[in-house]
């Protein structure tokens, strides 16, 4: 019976390990030296992946034929940052893989924390003129580049011409005007066609930094928040306020009720945001040939254009690489400038470059339909290049929690500037100021 | 006559019962059917509110197998959670029996600890666990994935308290029988313990099926991954494709709805700590 007893016990214990051995048994360790594989974490498989993809055929075709690029898939840009932090917390680099690809809003605040982590790309044979200075000024650390650039952030107005044309207005005549000819003009497009001129994520509202940026100016000055004494973040703030009060912005509740219902719903006759939201704006098959893109609107107006960017990732080495130099090779030959890469990017993921000669290829110089035929994208390259570099800092995404609450709490009859102090001195606080 | 009445005035007072669970039924269920209509429209369509049954089922199967490994993740978490299911039970059972069937004072007090060790929370141990299964050289691996939930303090707790039904009785008459300690536990325990197995089962195999954040950081490569990671990454992104994330949703669903569905019965049995 003692036989029999220990056989199912053995026989249970070896089906168990026969099950465990035909696991997939991989690690996400970086390559050896002398080895063509790298492994890289990104996110968003339709967007940032097939633009590594193509890095991985162009690098292939053209450097080394036995390269292979391991992309390993993270459910988002948090993911990235938690297994960084992880791994710093553990002391162990050993478990990330050769690079990542890392938000443009933390990498500072990661490099300065974990400066093991990461490794500068001073001697990279990557022409950094050819990129625009707004984009670099994320990844550029104390005078040290330790990113690629991967995507562009660069802020668009898209318009349905058809509903401005409705009410008498063209493309022209949102572009280069002021923030109080736009309100004009919004009340005009919600008193005629019932939708509103601009809508926003009310929980992660975007629209006070993009404002802030296309007149050149930060949240911050000098490491600490820049908000009451900030006489263009007062205007700005006051004109958001009057944009919703007077049904020419609409709020949502949050990120999926500001693409599902107010762009996807159809709800708006204008979105602003970074050119990612594209995507988002062409899921509506019927509209399409309907909307053209344009600049900001400004404070000043007069014919001045606003330029502002919002969003975006690179591409950074990380400690654990034990091929520094096959990296740096991959990077260099591919997002370092490559049209090949480029131009596969955006047709297979929609990623559009903020490198200028690569913008400047037949692919991005061609008409796009959906968008009546506009070649949109040499057109975001271009305006990418103008826009103005102005102060970061890690507290970015507190900042824009607290400047939200603000508005809420203007809108709900608070005073413009004790909401505002109320923000500055919560930021304070946090930042340990 | 009497009867009769009373038994319809017992009737007309259920009735509000009946109602509230109606409509607490209804709420329960329309996440499920929104679930697996919104499986069968497009994005659009889903982010504009249609919950009733549209054409695209094929379409978004197809797009999910195209664009995720579903089959693999899949694969996966059946292999992770049977595993975790199986040697949980084996050991918990084991656990749960000597504490109940042999119990001392110095059992007892290691009890104790062992429900304090519930109230650790996970978070706070995820990082020297991650150095140890690193350390193992475990990553990736199935025994990375279930080592940290092979023996619960909840699970031992249930099988303990679930023991005080085993007639004791019958272990004597075994040991007449000349059965020795592990044969009682094999041939007399187990069987007379099934639906205290039937719902631990059921909770492991749940919680294994649905962990997120442990795989999230012990299987750091795509290959390993399981069905909620995959789930995650759909729906990450600027562009979420919720007709095919709701596809996935549903696949990732099905499993654990067929598991509690058919163990049901046993389930309701083994909480309740009956013995047959």
């Amino acid at each position: 019976m003692k036989k029999k007893m220990m056989s199912v016990v053995l026989t249970g214990a070896m089906a168990v390990s026969m099950l465990a051995s035909a696991a997939p048994a991989m690690a996400a360790e970086g390559s050896a030296t002398g080895d063509h594989t790298l492994s890289v974490y990104a996110w968003d498989a339709n967007f940032n992946i097939p633009a590594l993809k193509a890095a991985e055929a162009d690098y292939k075709a053209n450097v080394d034929p036995d390269f292979v690029l391991n992309i390993i898939e993270q459910s988002g840009s948090s993911d990235v940052e938690n297994a960084v932090t992880l791994a710093a917390s553990a002391g162990d680099y050993s478990q990330l893989p050769d690079i990542v690809l890392f938000q443009d809003h933390y990498i500072q605040r990661y490099v300065n924390d974990y400066p093991d982590a990461w490794v500068a790309l001073d001697d990279i044979d990557i022409d950094w003129s050819d990129f625009g200075e707004e984009k670099l000024s994320y990844s550029t650390i104390d005078g040290a580049h330790y990113g690629v650039p991967v995507d562009n952030g660069t802020a668009i107005f898209a318009y349905r011409v058809d509903l401005l044309e409705e009410c008498g207005y063209t493309l022209d005549d949102v572009t280069g005007i002021s923030w109080d000819e736009f309100i004009e003009i919004g009340k005009n497009v919600y008193e005629k066609t019932g939708k509103y001129l601009l809508s926003m994520d009310g929980s992660g509202n975007d629209l006070p930094y993009m404002l802030l940026q296309a007149e050149g100016v930060s949240q911050f000055k000098d490491g600490e928040p820049y908000i009451t004494e900030n006489e263009t973040m007062v205007q700005i703030i006051t004109k958001i306020v009057e944009m919703i009060q007077n049904n020419v912005l609409y709020l949502g509740n949050d990120w999926s009720d500001y693409t599902d219902q107010t762009i996807v719903g159809d709800m708006v006759a204008g979105v602003m945001n970074g050119n990612w939201i594209i995507p988002t704006i062409e899921q509506v098959a019927e509209n399409s040939g309907k909307w053209e893109i344009t600049t900001l609107p400004t404070l000043e107006g007069g014919g001045k254009e606003g330029y502002a960017a919002n969003g975006g990732s690179s591409l950074y080495i990380t400690g654990n690489c034990q091929n520094v130099d096959l990296a740096k090779d991959f990077l260099a030959k591919t997002f370092g400038g490559s049209t090949e890469t480029y131009d596969a990017a955006l047709t297979d993921g929609g990623v559009i470059t903020c490198c200028v000669s690569a913008g400047q290829s037949d692919v991005y110089n061609a008409g796009v339909e959906y968008f009546n035929g506009q070649p949109i994208y040499a057109t975001i390259v271009e305006m990418g290049s103008h826009v103005i570099p102005v102060e970061q800092n890690d507290y970015h995404y507190p900042c824009r929690t607290y400047i939200g609450t603000a508005i809420q709490q203007i809108l709900e009859g608070a005073d413009v500037e004790s909401a505002l102090a109320d923000a500055e001195s919560q930021l304070r606080f946090d930042m340990g100021l | 006559m009497t009867e009769k009445r009373n038994k319809s005035a017992i009737q007309r007072r259920l009735i509000p019962s009946y109602i509230f669970l109606i409509i607490w039924s209804l709420f329960s269920v329309f996440p499920l059917y929104w679930m697996i209509t919104a499986a069968t429209n497009d994005t659009v369509e889903v982010a504009r509110g249609k919950i009733i049954f549209g054409t695209k089922a094929v379409e978004n199967f197809t797009k999910l197998i195209h664009s995720q490994n579903l089959w693999g993740a899949m694969w996966n978490s059946f292999l992770y959670a049977i595993v975790q299911t199986v040697i949980c039970l084996l050991i918990c059972s084991l656990a749960g029996y000597g504490f109940e069937l042999y119990h001392d004072r110095g059992k007892d007090a290691l009890f104790g600890i062992l429900l304090l060790a519930m109230m650790v929370p996970g978070v706070a141990t995820m990082i020297p666990l991650f150095k140890m299964i690193a350390g193992m050289k475990l990553l990736n691996s199935v025994w990375g994935f279930i080592l940290p939930a092979i023996a619960t303090p909840f699970m031992i707790m249930m099988f303990r308290q679930n023991s005080r039904n085993f007639p004791v009785d019958i272990m004597e008459a075994a040991r007449i029988d000349g059965l020795n300690e592990f044969q009682i536990f094999f041939r007399m325990y187990m069987p007379v313990m099934k639906s205290t197995y039937a719902a631990a089962a059921v909770i492991v195999f749940m919680n294994a099926w649905n962990s997120y954040l442990w795989p999230k950081v012990v299987m750091t490569d795509t290959k390993a991954q399981t069905m909620p990671m995959l789930i995650a990454n759909i729906a990450s992104g600027y562009t979420i494709d919720y007709g095919m994330m709701m596809m996935g949703v549903l696949f990732c669903s099905l499993p654990t709805m067929i598991i509690f569905f058919v163990l049901q019965k046993q389930f309701t049995e083994g909480i309740t700590g009956s013995v047959k």
